[in-house]
């Protein structure tokens, strides 16, 4: 029986992909949790995301000068707005989901690894 | 001792055929094992005490950490105990969901566990031919809730993730693939020489044993104990769903294996069940606020009975929580089962129970200004937890 399967395994197509050096044949789901993006344009800086991270790695930064200058008419309130360190994140979408104006979304892009901490930082 | 040659030699920590670090102290006569001890508390983690601090919608995610393999099952344990404290009754279609997903997260548990076993007994051909088709549960676990190991799905109160006309074809379709492949898994793991020679009459749990060290799960059914919660004490949508608990009464390691695959089978009908009735609706009840009272919870984790107590007063945040996974069940009884063995079959019949350490170390005192730690005994624990409740009361 696993002489048939190994003579089979001969002639198979490999089940592993070589990553990172090819992404062909790699399946990335539609509801994949990974890397953040927010839209500062549209966040109101409401820190409900904050409140609820459970691994409090959501923090509100004070807007500097020129971001409170350029802030529109929609979020003419914000004062704060949020910057996830992805580096503790456990990436569970509670942020996502409790964001009331949409803004903070969870995409399924999986290449996070960086050498640098401060690419890390989502928001800033 | 007397004259003849004991030695004695520490297992573990970091054994390459343990996954986890975890000591195994035993005494040998030459090949022969004459007593073994199991040492835990190296992975502890104090998971009960930070729960402690966090409110129970973030202490959730945290339940979900306990265990890598069975995260959905502590996760699910725990929002269930926290819903029976608050009193909510969860929709019913987000009740059939929670059963997809235990009974996906069972069949990838198993074949881990068949692919860890096949390892263990030298026979890595047949670790990564089920490791390969385990793949087709990783990706419907990963489609369906958006993680492979650490799924999000639960809320308090229900799911988190629906499942879509197309998730649901994907899953039909990875099922029936899955299908073909388990059979074959189940005629290799039956009639190979190789995994006969080296697992059966090895290891055995008498029945006897099993109850005397109260074991659960896979590791009790093979020891002729008929009990599996889904059915005796249903939750979830276990009650309205048909399903057979399968019972081994040899209690060797390779009734394990033949008890873990007809449970496989088992788990797909019942997944294919889920799939053809799941009924519409919402698919979860919002809890907010403060809470008061305690409720203890138990579910038939893919390992065995997983325990979950938490006690809320007046607050967010658990006062207490407590878990007992099913390996700290387990554990005693291979301890007992490897005298008389060589140290060949430590790793087999140490790993024919599915340990998961990381979901057992829990009592370990830490000494803040020594940094010194002791792991206490059941004695010592005993004492200190009257001593503990006195004080309470007082
Ligand atoms: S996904 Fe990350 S940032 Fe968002 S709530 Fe979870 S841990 Fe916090
Ligand atoms: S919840 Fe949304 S709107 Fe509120 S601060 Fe966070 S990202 Fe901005």
């Amino acid at each position: 029986m696993l002489i048939i399967e190994l003579i089979k395994n001969l002639f198979r197509r490999p089940e592993t992909v070589k990553y990172p050096y090819e992404t062909e044949g790699l399946n990335f789901p539609e509801r994949l949790r990974a890397l953040h993006i927010i839209d500062q344009e549209s966040c109101i800086g409401c820190r409900k995301c904050a409140r609820a991270c459970p691994a409090y790695v959501i923090e509100m930064v004070p807007l500097t000068e020129d971001e409170l200058e350029a802030r529109t008419e929609k979020i003419k309130k914000k004062k704060v707005k949020p910057v996830i360190d992805l580096t503790a994140c456990i990436f569970c979408g509670v942020c996502e989901d409790v964001c009331p104006t949409d803004c903070l979304n969870l995409t399924n892009h999986i290449v996070l690894p960086s050498g640098d901490k401060e690419e890390l930082e989502v928001g800033d | 001792m007397s004259k003849r040659d004991y030695t004695e030699f520490n297992l573990g920590p970091q054994h390459p055929a343990l996954k986890e670090p975890e000591t195994f102290r035993v005494v040998v006569e030459g090949e022969r094992i004459v007593k073994a001890e199991a040492i835990l508390g190296h992975t502890h983690r104090g998971i009960e005490k930070v729960a402690e601090q966090r409110d129970y919608n973030k202490a959730l995610y945290l339940a979900e950490r306990i265990c890598g393999i069975c995260s959905f099952a502590h996760n699910a344990n725990f929002a269930r105990a926290v819903e029976f404290v608050a009193d909510v009754e969860v929709p019913e279609r987000a009740q059939y969901l929670r059963v997809l997903v235990a009974e996906l997260e069972r069949l990838h548990s198993h074949m881990l566990w068949l692919g860890v076993l096949a390892h263990e007994i030298g026979f890595d051909t047949f670790y990564f031919l089920v490791w390969n088709d385990r793949e087709l549960v990783m990706d419907a676990l990963e489609t369906l809730t958006g993680n492979r190991v650490n799924y999000g799905m639960n809320d308090i109160g229900g799911v988190r993730a629906d499942l879509t006309p197309d998730i649901k074809g994907l899953l039909m379709r990875k099922l029936d693939e899955l299908g073909p492949r388990l059979e074959k898994i189940k005629e290799i793991a039956l009639k190979n020489k190789t995994v006969i020679s080296r697992t059966k009459g090895v290891g055995v749990i008498s029945n006897e044993l099993a109850r005397k060290t109260c074991v659960t799960g896979p590791t009790a059914r093979s020891s002729g104990i008929n009990w599996d919660l889904r059915r005796d004490q249903p939750y979830f949508a276990y009650g309205d769903l048909d399903f057979d608990v399968k019972v081994s009464t040899d209690g060797d390691v390779y009734s394990k294996i033949t008890l873990r695959i007809e449970e496989l089978f088992e788990s797909m009908r019942i997944i294919q069940q889920v799939l053809e009735h799941l009924p519409e609706g919402r698919i979860k009840t919002d809890v907010r606020g403060k809470l008061d009272g305690s409720a203890v919870s138990r579910i038939e984790a893919p390992r065995g009975e997983n325990f979950h107590y938490v006690d809320f007063r007046n607050s967010k945040e658990p006062y207490r929580m407590k878990v007992r996974a099913p390996t700290y069940a387990n554990v005693v009884s291979s301890v007992e089962v490897l005298v008389g063995h060589y140290i060949s079959d430590i790793p087999v019949i140490v790993a024919a129970n599915d340990p998961c350490f990381s979901c057992t170390d829990r009592t370990l005192v830490i000494d803040r200004d020594t940094e010194r730690y002791q792991i206490l005994t059941a004695k010592e624990l005993r004492k200190l937890s009257i001593e503990t409740t006195k004080e309470e009361i007082m």
